[in-house]
């Protein structure tokens, strides 16, 4: 495993736990490049970089504030307001080799992606490979 | 919240999906109180006849954050919010209503 400046955590430090999942999050993405992380507003603003929005939310708990000026767009992916079309989107990628991390705001919005997690994730593999 | 539907819609428009439901979709001037009186109106009257539903789109803006912990105005412009609120349909109301007694 390669050691970044970001992993420097071995002494005993208190952060909030949101401060901890951005951590997180930015030391993987430096640590592998097929990290991408897509969700709603986990940016926020997109679609508006002409009139100098970047990172206008950083997502409901600002787990993701900062990764899009670190990272970019082609890996902070802010997606349409529908959990069913990015949760799929995410599962899809994820299939093709990506390692995608799905924000989902609030976790009362997972039943409206019940098809994608239920008959997609956890099916597709038993269908193609035989095992999930 | 700050995502604008330019960027997350499809079709420039909500209603141009209603064709694919089979029923009418109508795009209207939300912030015009008698649009939409008129035109929900109408909707109301069709399906009354057994005609079935109608898609309106009234367009209309929300003034403040979508919570009172998001400042929209890292995600949109001054100018924008100033923009709706000239065409806010309560004032324009009272000013119909003035005018025409």
């Amino acid at each position: 495993m390669v050691t970044t400046a970001s992993m420097i955590t071995t002494a005993t430090r208190e952060i909030q736990f949101r401060e901890a999942v951005n951590e997180c999050l930015r030391q993987e993405m430096l640590r592998d490049d097929s990290v991408i992380i897509m969700g709603e507003e986990i940016p926020g603003g997109a679609g508006r970089e002409d009139q100098g929005v970047v990172d206008a939310w950083g997502g409901p708990f600002r787990t993701t504030v900062g990764l899009i000026q670190e990272f970019g767009r082609d890996r902070v992916l802010d997606t349409p307001l529908s959990e069913a079309a990015f949760i799929g989107a995410a599962i899809g990628a994820s299939s093709t080799g990506l390692r995608a991390v799905a924000e989902l705001m609030f976790v009362d919005f997972i039943g409206v992606c019940m098809d994608q997690l239920v008959n997609n994730a956890e099916k597709n593999a038993l269908y193609v490979w035989g095992s999930s | 919240m700050s995502t604008p539907s330019e960027y997350a819609l499809s079709t420039a428009h909500v209603s141009d999906r209603a064709p694919g439901y089979d029923m009418p979709g109508f795009l209207i001037d939300g912030m015009d109180v008698f649009a939409v009186h008129d035109a929900a109106g109408e909707a109301v009257a069709r399906a009354r006849e057994g005609a079935g539903p109608t898609l309106l789109e009234c367009e209309t803006y929300r003034y403040y954050g979508h919570t009172v912990f998001d400042d929209p105005l890292t995600y949109r412009s001054k100018e924008e919010e100033d923009h709706w609120r000239a065409r806010d349909p309560n004032f324009a109301f009272q000013i119909h209503g003035f005018a025409n007694g």
